[in-house]
């Protein structure tokens, strides 16, 4: 369809070289938390030598996994949260990005300009009425309440990935579907969201780590522990009073959480493909 | 071009067609969703809090109406004052390094070549993290001589190893800027490889035939395509240091120069309890983070070819 | 020809929806700032904290259920305890406060709150917890309650908490480096020359040790085990009541002192130079490592002592004030009932409870010390040498009671960690000493608290 066959020969080679130098100078920091994760805590406090790899132990992950019961539980609400964020944001940003650039209509601008002003509001200003309107609408301490709050604050990068998105389309597509007689859902659905997914990839992709990562804002509207996601429990085990940071169990929490994103970010790599858009035309 | 139609089809006055009037409805509706929960979750809390910035509202008691006196006071807050300089310091230092890593690393990972998609996992990484957590983690590395940072640069014979990277202003800013630009490289990769993609083949085919290089075909082709993502990944970036917050709060304890607008609205609201003074200061960085996004917008715009 | 491109929207329908949102708008503004703060009415007093039902609300921090202290309470209540239920919800660090003033400003306020001591007196200025005086002086034990923690749960003349569990301060020293250094293991330093000498001592062994060691990037962790040697003279840096408050840092002598016994560690090199960053986040690792001869440091140290099998060579001693005497600071929690809880009767009776001794006596293990005096007896002391030496400092413990301490004291760049920073790393302790004074009162007159 639009795939180029893959370049061989020397070019290749250089090309996996540079990449692995740079992938391995990205990756150095978060192998170093890996190490440490592995290490009992009292030698991140002092200078790494050799003889540290002699003394690898789980004993980070069973002390973080162990005496928090209802891990699993804790997952299940960071799964469920982020899995809604970020079908909701997927779903209202592609609707509203369509909305935008195909549909010119009278105050579209204004409307964008409404979105994004999402972005630029620092959370501590609007903590105490957010917490006040959440009340009134009994959504506090419940993880609709969250999913609510996260999408909406996912909206600016979600709508402007797929009005960009949409804007890339060609309109000879969009035309030839509605002179078939399809109407504007149907030529979504049918003829453009095999052209619109990657940016609805990239939005999944952001609507979830968002969620999984801004557990501060979860900290304040929820009151039950069971409702809890696992980044907040791991936080409060990993941190004590007077800012006494377990670094053991931070390390530990860092590849904890990075497995399930990681699994979602490459499960959703299929969708990046080159070529989509002039393959579309041709096809 | 199909552009120039647009255009001039806008031009025309009062042309309602009914299919004219149907789409602007199908538009309205199709955005209707988004903005009831922006209305709902964002403007209403914005407009609240815009209230309390003329109330005295402290975080525990009553409160009464004080019109602008909390804006006047923060015209004249020099701590203030200094919070903003060094946040559009701050801002001009990491926006064009995120850009441009994060552009180096879309051309990287753009195509379907072997190996091209486990790199694009390998750079997403730090931003898969999250940016509290990896504040955290270099909390830890920072330390002098226990660190993994001054380890590192010591054996490569940068810095001495007992490199202290939190206390004073140079060393802590240059070692956050590394950090953000590391952690936020990832994103804009991802956003302009996105854009990068959409570009047709025939149009690199073609100038290929026409035997141009590289930076060529860069410059010309690739670049103006993908003006909508640059300016996303752009405003994004920006905003998003404005707004810089956990990672200094997390990594300098006690140096006030490198004291962020938000982390000065945070000791205001929730250290010293005048959270209507704090909130007064984030509506006021609100408004320029919106002018200035206004701005980057008209800059970036998408130009009728 | 592309048709989806319109010249003007469904303009009539607009002005209707715009003026019902921007109506609806303008009327709950309002409506919910005048809701916020708004209570209900005190329980009745009958019967109150004994045999209730339902269920109870409780907030604790996270930084202190070390060991999972208060989820180990509230299991053994709840199984002891049928129709009563506790359940608990912990509060990350940094975000207590907040939660809890913006859940009254929302009436939707919990039952009962481990809330840290020195914000009691915030709340309990405005007005927002409920008057607990009547059963606070019922309380039997109630003269054997951590002085520090009660009075700072009292304001004009009320209690509007009860102490919870205490966080102390003490002197930790590394028996095996005093004996090598020629020093009595069992004679830990009793005043400021005294450490001096004492340090000195143990850093001539040499081979990566250090005489002392403080964390000295993090002014909470300062003002913690510093202060306790000016109380233990009766020095305070704060004085008099809230509202009406006066500084007393220029002029302060054991002050002076006690900022240049910190300087001349630092000048003579007694400490780690790493201490100067560290903010908090390693603090007590070097001591457990075996290469500190002594470090002011919290009781909470205890269980990762233990840990670094290093409990068999430390000893404990409370802090000294300039020239002996001694004081620890009231860290840690009081109990509060928010007003406008739905069951304070229940609340009162999982306090009442968490009081007894039984309860009180598990606290060691976790890391904590009971907030009781009356705990301290000989079988006590043989069952927990440690924790007695802190017990027994409780009744001489203090806390700073002012509403500006989070502001004073633990913020970033606050004027207590300027005074610190300029005495210690700069040696001015004189200029250090000017800027403590003015920074303390502009803090105290921004909050309406200086006397004028």
């Amino acid at each position: 369809m639009g795939r180029q066959a893959p370049p061989r020969g020397r070019g290749s080679y250089l090309y996996l070289a540079a990449g692995s130098g740079l992938a391995f100078a990205f990756a150095l920091p978060l192998l170093w938390a890996v190490v440490r994760s592995l290490e009992p805590s009292v030698l991140a406090t002092a200078a790494p030598q050799a003889a540290d790899f002699t003394h690898m132990t789980v004993s980070n992950y069973t002390g973080l996994l162990g005496p928090a019961e209802d891990i699993g539980l804790n997952l299940a609400n960071s799964v469920i949260t982020a899995l809604g964020t970020a079908a909701l944001t997927v779903v209202a940003s592609t609707l509203a990005g369509y909305g935008l650039s195909r549909f010119r209509f009278r105050g579209s601008g204004l409307a964008f300009g409404a979105i994004l002003v999402a972005l630029m509001i620092p959370f501590q200003a609007v903590l105490t009425p957010l917490f006040l309107e959440l009340h009134f609408f009994h959504l506090l301490n419940s993880l609709l309440g969250l999913v609510l709050v996260y999408s909406t604050f996912n909206l600016p990068f979600g709508v402007f990935v797929m009005r960009n998105t949409f804007a890339e389309v060609p309109d000879e597509l969009a035309d030839s579907a509605h002179v078939d007689g399809a109407g504007p859902m149907a030529t979504l659905v049918r003829v453009l969201r095999p052209l619109v997914v990657p940016g609805m990839a990239t939005t999944a992709i952001y609507a979830f780590l968002y969620s999984w990562n801004e557990f501060l804002q979860a900290l304040t509207f929820l009151t039950s522990d069971n409702l809890f996601t696992l980044p907040v429990k791991l936080f409060n085990v990993e941190i004590a009073t007077y800012g006494a940071v377990n670094f053991g169990y931070l390390s530990a929490g860092v590849v904890i959480a990075m497995v399930p994103c990681v699994a979602l970010y490459v499960a959703l790599q299929r969708y990046y493909v080159r070529g989509l858009i002039s393959g579309a035309l041709k096809g | 071009m199909a552009q120039e139609v647009k255009e001039r089809a806008q031009l025309v006055p009062s042309r309602r067609s009914p299919q004219q009037r149907a789409a602007a409805r199908t538009g309205a509706w199709l955005t209707a969703p988004a903005l009831v929960l922006v209305a709902t979750f964002v403007l209403f809390p914005l407009g609240f809090a815009i209230y309390i910035s003329l109330t005295d509202w402290p975080l525990v008691g009553p409160y009464h109406f004080v019109g602008f006196t909390n804006y006047a006071n923060a015209f004249h807050d020099p701590q203030f004052v200094h919070a903003i300089l060094f946040t559009l310091t701050y801002t001009g230092i990491v926006t064009g390094p995120i850009f441009v890593v994060g552009y180096g690393l879309a051309v990287l990972v753009r195509s379907n070549r072997p190996g091209a998609k486990f790199f694009r996992t390998v750079f997403f990484l730090p931003f898969v993290v999250g940016l509290t957590t990896v504040s955290y983690m270099f909390s830890l590395e920072l330390q002098p001589s226990s660190g993994g940072v001054d380890f590192v640069l010591s054996k490569l014979g940068l810095v001495s190893a007992s490199q202290a990277w939190t206390v004073n202003y140079g060393p802590a800013l240059l070692a956050i800027s590394v950090i953000v630009v590391w952690f936020a490289s990832g994103l804009t990769m991802l956003v302009l490889m996105g854009g990068m993609q959409a570009v047709p083949d025939e149009l690199y085919e073609a100038a290929d035939a026409d035997g141009a290089s590289w930076w060529d075909k860069e410059r010309l082709i690739t670049l103006p395509l993908i003006r909508r993502p640059i300016a996303l990944s752009l405003i994004i970036s920006v905003i998003g240091s404005f707004l810089a917050f956990n990672q200094f709060f997390i990594l300098v304890q006690n140096n006030s120069s490198l004291e962020t607008v938000v982390e000065w609205v945070y000791q205001t609201a929730f250290n010293q309890y005048h959270l209507a003074y704090g909130t007064t200061m984030a509506v006021l960085l609100m408004v320029v983070i919106a002018v200035v996004s206004a701005a980057q917008f008209v800059l970036l715009r998408e130009r009728s070819r | 020809m592309n048709v989806m491109t319109v010249t003007h929207p469904a303009r009539r329908r607009w002005p209707k929806v715009v003026i019902a949102a921007v109506t609806a708008y303008i009327t709950a503004v309002p409506a919910l700032a005048v809701s916020a703060g708004a209570g209900t009415a005190s329980a009745a007093t009958s019967g109150f904290g004994v045999n209730a039902t339902g269920t109870v609300q409780f907030w604790n921090r996270a930084a202190t259920c070390q060991a999972n202290l208060c989820k180990v309470l509230v299991d053994e209540f709840n199984a002891t305890h049928k129709g009563l239920k506790v359940v608990l919800s912990l509060t990350t660090p940094n975000e207590a406060v907040a939660k809890l003033s913006t859940a009254i400003r929302a009436g939707a306020v919990p039952d009962v709150v481990g809330l840290n001591d020195i914000n009691v007196p915030v709340f309990s200025r405005e007005g927002a917890l409920m008057d607990l005086t009547p059963y606070v002086n019922a309380l039997p034990y109630k003269r054997y309650l951590s002085p520090g923690h009660l009075a700072l749960a009292e304001y004009n003349g009320r209690y509007y908490g009860v102490p919870y569990l205490a966080d102390l301060s003490v002197l930790w020293y590394n028996k095996k480096l005093f004996a090598q250094a020629g020093l009595n293991p069992n004679q830990p330093p009793t005043s400021f020359a005294s450490i001096l000498a004492d340090a000195k001592k143990i850093q001539a062994l040499g081979h990566g040790v250090y005489g002392f060691s403080f964390a000295g990037d993090c002014q909470g962790c300062l003002g913690f085990v510093m202060q306790p040697d000016l109380w233990a003279v009766g020095d305070n840096l704060i004085e008099g009541p809230i509202g009406h408050q006066k500084v007393n840092i220029v002029g302060n002598g054991p002050l002076r002192q006690l900022l240049q016994l910190y300087r001349d560690i630092w000048a003579d090199k007694l400490a780690p130079a790493n201490d100067q960053t560290d903010n908090g986040s390693t603090w007590g690792a070097d001591f457990e490592a075996g290469k500190i001869g002594i470090l002011p440091g919290a009781y909470g140290f205890l269980p990762g002592i233990q840990k670094a099998g290093m409990l068999a060579d430390t000893g404990i001693a409370p802090l000294p004030g300039p020239n002996g005497g001694y004081s620890t600071f009231d860290g840690g929690d009081d109990f509060i009932i928010p007003k406008g809880a739905k069951n304070p009767s229940g609340a009162w009776e999982f306090i009442t409870w968490v009081l007894q001794k039984a309860q009180q006596l598990i606290y060691p293990s976790h890391g904590y010390t009971p907030v009781r005096t009356d705990i301290l007896t000989p079988s006590y002391y043989k069952a927990n040498p440690y924790n007695a030496v802190a017990l027994k400092a409780l009744a001489r413990g203090s806390a700073p009671v002012t509403t500006i301490y989070n502001a004073a004291f633990n913020a970033p760049g606050s004027p207590w960690y300027q005074m610190f920073s300029q005495a210690v790393y700069k040696g001015d302790i004189t200029g250090a000493l000017q800027t403590g004074q003015s920074g303390f009162e502009a803090v105290a007159r921004q909050a309406g608290d200086l006397a004028s």
